[in-house]
C-alpha cells in the first residue's frame, strides 16, 4: 500500500477507474484483463534547435530559485544550456481608482501587480529530450508562476519543393 | 459546625477530594440552608444557582503532545524522502533553524514555529541536489542523444532548412485552454528553394513582408486557425501554394510596366535613350550602342544604392564612356 | 488549373509527410562518408515520467502515514487514534458529498476547462426522468447498481423495449453484486479499516431468493451466459444448493459453461459435500469435466482446488491431493499466484499436524518477484506466513527473508487491510523479541513504531520480559513513554508487570548507561500513582492500587530520593488499608523507614511499625531500625515498644 499511496499522482479517479475496471464482469480470462500494449510503431525523433523558456511570476527570487533548478537539471540530462538572463525591472500592471465611493474625484488609490521575467535558453534537444525535459520543468513549477516554452523544431525541406515544379 | 469541620478534615486529608474554595463554601451554604429548613419551615431562596453548573463541567485531560519530528530525525537521513514533493513549509518536519521576517532594531527575526512569511513563499526543499541528480538519473532513460555531425548551425541549416516555431504554455489556472498557443511559425531561407527570375520576383511579390531582405528569410505566421495543428498544416499549404503560383505565368502578367519592376534594368529605361541621345548626338547614321559596363554601373548605383565603390565605377564609367581621362 | 495543382500538392504532402516519418533512421548526405543518424522516439505512456520519479522516492521513518496531518498535535499515536483520525477524515468527506448532493444547486457551476465529470453533481433518477437504452447501458458500465435497476424498472413500466445483450448484461452486474450497492471506491479508509468484517459474513448465506437477478434470468432466453452469470453470483453468495441443481440442469440441457463457473463451483464445494473424501472427488470430478468440455483452466481453478482440499480434514489426504494438483497445474503451465501459496500453507502447517518446512521452499521460489493482485485471498499470503514463522517454525531469518519480499516493488499493496497489517506486524515482533538480540530488535522497534505498526499490550508485554530477561534497564523509560503514548496504561497487568520489573531489578549505578535510571523509575513511579490516584470516580474502567503495587512505588520513590513523596503514598495506602487489597512487602517498609530516617520524621516510621504490626508482619526489625536511627523521646519510645511487644 506504502509504493501505491507514496505516488505523486493523485489518488481519485486513476484508482477509482482501476477498480471499476476490474469489477466489470465479463468473461475474459485474467491474461486478458492486463492490456497488451503493442510495440509502438520507430519512428525518428524530431529536433528541435532552439527552446526558450519564458519565466513570469510574482517573486524574482522564485523565479531565481526555479531557473537555477532547471539549469541543473538541464546540465544533468546533457542538454546545452544557453543565455539565461532577467529584465532588470518588472512590468508593473497599475490600476487608479476613485478612493472614495462618492465624489472626490481628486482623492484616488492604485493598485499594482508587479510581473517579473526570467528567461532560458537550451539548445540541440531531440523530440523525446525535450518532451521529458519539459514535461519534468512543468510538474515542479511552483505557485505564481507562469512559464511559456518556444521550441524551434528542425525539419526538411519537403519533396514537393526541392525542384522547380515541371510545367504541365 | 462540628458536623462541617468533621466533613472538612476527612476531605483534606485525601487529596483526590481536595475541595476547592467555592466547593467548600458551597458546602458550608448547604449546612446552614439544612439548618436554617430546621428551624424555619419556609425554604430559603438559592438566588445564585449558576454556580452549580460551573462545578460539574467535566474537564477533559488533554494528552501531551509528542516533541516535534525533527528531534528524531538522523543527521544522515534521506531528506528526499522526507520531503518528495511541493509542500507548504512545516517547522516541525524541517531540521533547520531558519529564521524569516521583519523585526524591529535589535530584535532577533522571528522564529520557524508560526511563521507565516515561511509558509507563503514557495520553497524549493524537494529540489534539492541529491534529489535533482536522483530525478534526473531516473529519467535518463527517457531522452535520446543530439545526433552527432549536426553541431553546428550551418550544418543543420543544410539538411534540415524548414524551422517551425510552435509555443506552449503552462499556467496554474482551471482551464487549460489557451488561445495563445495556436500560433505557429515558418522559417525558411529562400536560399534552399530553386527560383528562376521570373518565379522569384513573383515569390517576392506574393510573399510580401514575410520576406526578410537582410538575412533572405521568409517567416509565415499563422493563426487563422483554432488548434496548432491546423497552422501548422495551413503554413504548409501556403508555402506550397506561392512556390508553385510563382512559377505559373498569367496572361495579365505580360501587362508589367515600367512603374512595376521591382529593379532597375537600364534597357527599359530613360538613362539608355538618354545616354544614346548622349553619345550619338550630333551624328547621324551609325548609332552607337552603350557600352555594357556603363549600363551595369548605372544598374548596381540605382539598385543597390549609393556606396563608394558603385559611385567610383560610374565614374569611370562615365568618364570612359565620355571618353575622358 | 492552377487550384487542382495546388490539390495535388497538398495530397503529395500529406503522403511525404507520412513517408518521412515511419522510414529510416539513417540518412546519408551527398557529400563524403557524412551520415547523421537520428535516433528513433522513445515512446512512453502519460504518466510514465512520474512514475519514475515516484520510484526514487523511499521511506521515511519518522513520518507518520500520509493521510494524517504532519503535526505533532495532530499525528495519532496509538491504535485508536490512528483509526479515529482516518474515519474521522472520511466522515468529513462523506459529510461533504452529502452536503454536495442535498444543495445541487449550488453546484452547479464548473470553472475547469476541459470539465471534470468528478465535480458535477450526479444524476438522479426519478419517476419523470426521460430513460433509454443507452442511460442503461452506460449505468451498467459505471457499475451503478441501485441506478441501474431503477432505470431498468422504470423502462419496465413505460413499456420500452429492452434487448437482450442488454438484459444480460445487467443480470450480470446484479448478480456480481447480489443487487445491493457496495461502499462506493472513494471511501477508502472505510475498507481499509474494516477488520475483518468480511470473514464473519463469510459463512452465512446472503443471496438474495426470488429477487431481480432471478427474474431476468427467467425472462432470458437460457443460454450459456446466463447460467453462467446466475450459478456464478450464487456460489458468491453461497447460495450452494440452487447453484449445484442449476450446474446439473445446464448439463442436461447440454450448456457450455465456462472456466470461471467451474471455478465459482469449487470454491464451494466445501458446502456441496461433507466428509474429506466426498470434497477430493467432487474436485477431481469437476476438473476432469472441465477437460471433457476442453475448457482451459486459469488460476482462479488452482486457488478453488486448493481451497476445496484445505478444508479437508485428513491432514494426509490433503497433502497428497495438494501436490497432485499443484504439479498438474504446473505442467499445464499456471504459475501459482500468492493465494495458491497462501492455501499451501493452510494445508501443510497446521497446528496439529507434523510440522513443515514448506515455506522455505516457497520464499526460495518467489524470493525477488513482484507480484500483482490476481485473486482475493492473496492478501492473506503474508499474514498466514508470518503467523507459521513465529508459532510452527518459529525461524526469524525466514521471517526477515519474507519481510524483505514484502517490501520488493509493489508487494506491499497486498497487505490487504489494516487488520491485516497489524497481525503481520504482532507475528513478525513477538518472533524477533524472543529470538533476536536486543539492540537489533530495538532497531527494528525504532523503525517501525509509532508509524507503521503500534505494538498491542500483548506484544508489549513479551517486549518487557525480554528487556527483563536481558536486563536492559535503561529502556525501561523508553518503553513507558512509549506505552503512555500508546494508550497501554490502562492494563493492569501491563502496569503491574513494568512495576516488579522496576522493583526486582535495581540500576547498577557503576554502569553508564544505568546513570540516573533511579530517578527516571522514581518518575515513572510517581506518575503510575498520579494517574491511579486522579482518576475520575465516575469512570466505569478504572484502575485500582493493590498493597504491592502500592508497595513496589514507595520503595522506587525512596530509590530515586523522592522521600517526600513516598511518604504521601504510604500515607494514602495507610489511610485506605480496609479498600486496599494485599500489603506490601517487608523490605519495602524497610527502605521507607531508611527514608523516614533521612527525613527525620520519627512520626511517620512509628506509622510504619503500626501498619505492619497491624497487618501482621514481622515488626521486630522495623524497630530495630527506628531505634537505632532515631533519637526518640520517651512517647515514641513507649510507642515503640508497646506495638512491638503488643504481639
Amino acid at each position: 500500500m506504502f509504493m501505491l499511496r507514496n505516488t505523486l499522482s493523485s489518488k481519485g479517479s486513476a484508482f477509482v477507474n482501476h477498480f471499476k475496471n476490474a469489477a466489470k464482469y465479463s468473461t475474459e480470462t485474467v491474461s486478458a484483463l492486463k492490456t497488451t500494449s503493442t510495440p509502438a510503431p520507430q519512428e525518428q525523433d524530431k529536433l528541435f534547435s532552439h527552446l526558450e523558456v519564458e519565466l513570469k511570476g510574482v517573486d524574482p527570487a522564485v523565479l531565481k530559485s526555479y531557473s537555477w533548478f532547471a539549469t541543473k537539471a538541464a546540465n544533468h540530462l546533457g542538454i546545452e544550456v544557453g543565455e539565461c538572463y532577467a529584465p532588470r525591472k518588472a512590468k508593473h500592471d497599475r490600476m487608479t481608482l476613485l478612493k472614495s465611493v462618492h465624489i472626490y474625484k481628486k482623492h484616488r488609490v492604485q493598485y499594482e501587480i508587479r510581473t517579473y521575467f526570467r528567461y532560458m535558453n537550451f539548445h540541440k534537444m531531440t523530440g523525446s529530450t525535450l518532451d521529458t525535459y519539459l514535461e519534468y520543468i512543468e510538474r515542479n513549477l511552483p505557485e505564481g508562476v507562469a512559464l511559456k516554452a518556444t521550441s524551434t523544431e528542425l525539419q526538411a525541406l519537403p519533396e514537393h519543393l526541392k525542384d522547380i515544379p515541371s510545367v504541365e | 459546625m462540628s458536623q462541617l469541620t468533621r466533613f472538612l478534615e476527612r476531605n483534606l486529608q485525601n487529596p483526590s477530594l481536595r475541595l476547592s474554595a467555592i466547593q467548600i463554601r458551597h458546602l458550608s451554604s448547604q449546612a446552614e440552608e439544612e439548618k436554617s429548613f430546621d428551624d424555619e419551615e419556609f425554604r430559603v431562596l438559592n438566588l445564585r444557582p449558576t454556580q452549580v453548573q460551573r462545578q460539574q463541567r467535566r474537564v477533559y485531560k488533554k494528552d501531551e503532545p509528542q516533541p516535534p519530528r525533527t528531534k528524531v530525525m538522523p543527521v544522515d537521513q534521506d531528506w528526499p524522502n522526507v520531503w518528495p514533493g511541493p509542500r507548504t513549509f512545516h517547522p516541525a518536519s524541517v531540521p533547520l533553524p531558519l529564521r524569516q521576517g521583519f523585526t524591529e532594531k535589535n530584535a532577533p527575526p522571528p522564529s520557524k514555529y508560526g511563521n507565516a512569511e515561511l509558509m507563503k513563499i514557495p520553497n524549493f526543499l524537494h529540489l534539492t541536489p541529491p534529489a535533482i541528480n536522483r530525478q534526473c538519473e531516473a529519467l535518463k532513460k527517457f531522452c535520446t542523444p543530439w545526433p552527432k555531425n549536426l553541431e553546428t548551425a550551418e550544418k543543420w541549416e543544410k539538411h534540415f532548412p524548414v524551422e517551425i516555431v510552435k509555443s506552449d504554455y503552462c499556467h496554474a489556472l482551471p482551464s487549460v485552454r489557451q488561445p495563445e498557443a495556436r500560433k505557429v511559425s515558418l522559417k525558411i531561407k529562400l536560399s534552399n528553394l530553386k527560383f528562376d527570375k521570373h518565379s522569384k520576383d513573383k515569390f517576392l511579390r506574393l510573399v510580401g513582408d514575410r520576406y526578410n531582405h537582410e538575412n533572405d528569410v521568409l517567416t509565415i505566421q499563422t493563426d487563422r486557425c483554432p488548434t496548432k495543428k491546423q497552422n501548422y498544416d495551413y503554413a504548409q499549404y501556403l508555402l506550397t501554394a506561392c512556390y508553385y503560383e510563382s512559377f505559373e505565368v498569367e496572361d495579365w502578367e505580360a501587362t508589367k510596366s515600367l512603374a512595376d519592376m521591382e529593379v532597375y534594368e537600364f534597357e527599359h529605361n530613360k538613362s539608355k535613350i538618354s545616354t544614346e541621345a548622349i553619345l550619338n548626338w550630333g551624328s547621324s547614321g551609325d548609332k552607337k550602342k552603350v557600352d555594357p559596363g556603363f549600363a551595369k554601373s548605372v544598374e548596381t548605383l540605382i539598385n543597390e544604392g549609393e556606396n563608394e565603390y558603385n559611385l567610383k565605377k560610374y565614374k569611370e564609367e562615365s568618364k570612359k564612356l565620355l571618353g575622358l581621362k | 488549373m492552377s487550384l487542382i495543382r495546388v490539390s495535388t500538392t497538398l495530397n503529395s504532402l500529406r503522403q511525404s509527410s507520412l513517408r518521412l516519418s515511419t522510414v529510416i533512421s539513417r540518412w546519408k548526405s551527398t557529400e563524403a562518408a557524412e551520415s547523421i543518424e537520428i535516433p528513433n522516439r522513445i515512446h512512453r505512456s502519460p504518466t510514465a515520467i512520474l512514475e519514475a520519479l515516484a520510484s526514487t522516492v523511499g521511506r521515511d521513518p519518522t513520518a507518520p502515514h500520509y493521510k494524517y496531518h504532519d503535526d505533532p498535535y495532530m499525528v495519532p499515536n496509538s491504535n485508536m487514534t490512528k483509526r479515529t483520525y482516518a474515519m474521522a477524515q472520511e466522515s468529513g468527506r462523506k459529510a461533504a458529498k452529502w452536503i454536495k448532493e442535498n444543495n445541487r444547486e449550488l453546484f452547479m457551476h464548473s470553472e475547469a476547462e476541459p470539465p471534470i465529470a468528478a465535480f458535477a453533481p450526479e444524476m438522479v433518477f426519478t419517476e419523470e426522468s426521460e430513460v433509454s437504452e443507452q442511460t442503461l447501458k452506460d449505468l451498467i458500465q459505471q457499475c451503478e447498481i441501485t441506478d441501474a435497476v431503477f432505470v431498468y424498472n422504470l423502462m419496465k413500466t413505460k413499456g420500452i423495449e429492452i434487448d437482450d445483450a442488454l438484459k444480460q448484461s445487467l443480470l450480470e452486474l446484479v448478480c456480481f453484486y447480489n443487487n445491493s450497492e457496495p461502499i462506493s471506491e472513494e471511501f477508502i479508509e472505510e475498507r481499509w479499516f474494516k477488520q475483518g468484517a468480511a470473514n464473519r459474513d463469510r459463512l452465512s448465506k446472503s443471496w438474495k431468493d426470488g429477487d431481480l437477478a432471478e427474474q431476468l434470468f427467467n425472462e432470458l432466453p437460457k443460454t450459456a451466459q446466463s447460467y453462467s452469470a446466475l450459478i456464478r453470483g450464487m456460489c458468491k453468495y453461497y447460495q450452494v444448493e440452487r447453484a449445484y441443481a442449476l450446474f446439473h440442469e445446464s448439463i442436461e440441457k447440454q450448456i457450455e459453461l465456462d472456466t470461471k463457473t467451474f471455478n465459482s463451483l469449487l470454491l464451494v464445494s466445501s458446502f456441496i459435500k461433507e466428509s474429506g473424501e466426498m470434497r477430493w472427488e467432487f474436485c477431481v470430478d469437476l476438473l476432469r469435466q472441465m477437460k471433457e468440455r476442453q475448457l482451459r483452466p486459469d488460476i482462479g481453478t488452482l486457488n478453488a482446488a486448493l481451497k476445496t482440499i484445505s478444508t479437508i480434514g485428513h491432514h494426509k489426504l490433503c497433502r497428497t491431493g495438494a501436490i497432485k494438483v499443484l504439479s498438474e497445474f504446473k505442467a499445464i503451465g499456471i504459475e501459482p499466484s500468492l493465494g495458491s501459496y497462501c492455501y499451501v500453507l493452510n494445508i501443510f502447517c497446521r497446528e496439529k499436524g507434523p510440522t513443515s518446512h514448506v515455506l522455505v521452499d516457497i520464499l526460495n521460489e518467489i524470493q525477488g518477484k513482484e507480484f500483482q493482485i490476481q485473486d482475493i485471498r492473496d492478501t492473506s499470503f503474508f499474514v498466514t506466513a508470518m503467523e507459521i514463522c513465529r508459532n510452527h517454525l518459529h525461524d526469524k531469518n525466514l521471517a526477515k527473508k519474507l519481510n524483505e519480499l514484502l517490501h520488493t516493488g509493489k508487494n506491499y499493496d497486498l497487505i490487504g487491510d489494516s487488520y491485516k497489517e497489524s497481525v503481520y506486524y504482532r507475528h513478525y515482533f513477538g518472533l524477533l523479541c524472543r529470538t533476536e538480540e536486543l539492540e537489533t530488535f530495538m532497531e527494528t522497534y525504532n523503525h517501525l513504531v509509532p508509524n507503521i505498526y503500534i505494538p498491542e499490550p500483548g506484544i508489549m508485554e513479551e517486549i518487557l520480559k525480554a528487556v527483563e530477561v536481558n536486563g536492559a534497564l535503561e529502556l525501561i523509560p523508553r518503553l513507558w513513554t512509549d506505552m503512555t503514548v500508546f494508550e497501554h496504561v490502562n492494563r493492569e497487568s501491563l502496569v503491574l508487570q513494568v512495576l516488579k520489573i522496576m522493583q526486582e531489578n535495581k540500576p547498577m549505578l557503576n554502569l553508564e548507561k544505568h546513570q540516573g535510571l533511579n530517578e527516571q523509575f522514581a518518575k515513572i513511579a510517581d506518575n503510575i500513582y498520579h494517574k491511579i490516584a486522579d482518576q475520575d470516580p465516575i469512570k466505569v474502567q478504572k484502575l485500582s492500587f493493590s498493597g504491592q503495587m502500592l508497595g513496589d512505588i514507595i520503595s522506587l520513590l525512596v530509590r530515586g530520593a523522592e522521600n517526600q513523596k513516598a511518604i504521601d503514598v504510604f500515607k494514602f495506602a495507610e489511610d485506605h488499608q480496609h479498600s486496599i487489597p494485599g500489603t506490601p512487602n517487608e523490605s519495602v517498609l524497610l527502605e521507607l523507614v531508611d527514608a523516614c530516617i533521612e527525613e527525620k520524621s520519627p512520626s511517620v516510621a512509628i506509622s510504619c511499625l503500626q501498619y505492619s504490626v497491624e497487618n501482621n508482619m514481622n515488626g521486630l526489625q522495623l524497630a530495630d531500625k527506628i531505634k537505632k536511627g532515631f533519637t526518640l523521646n520517651e512517647n515514641h519510645l513507649a510507642k515503640v515498644n508497646h506495638l512491638v511487644n503488643e504481639k
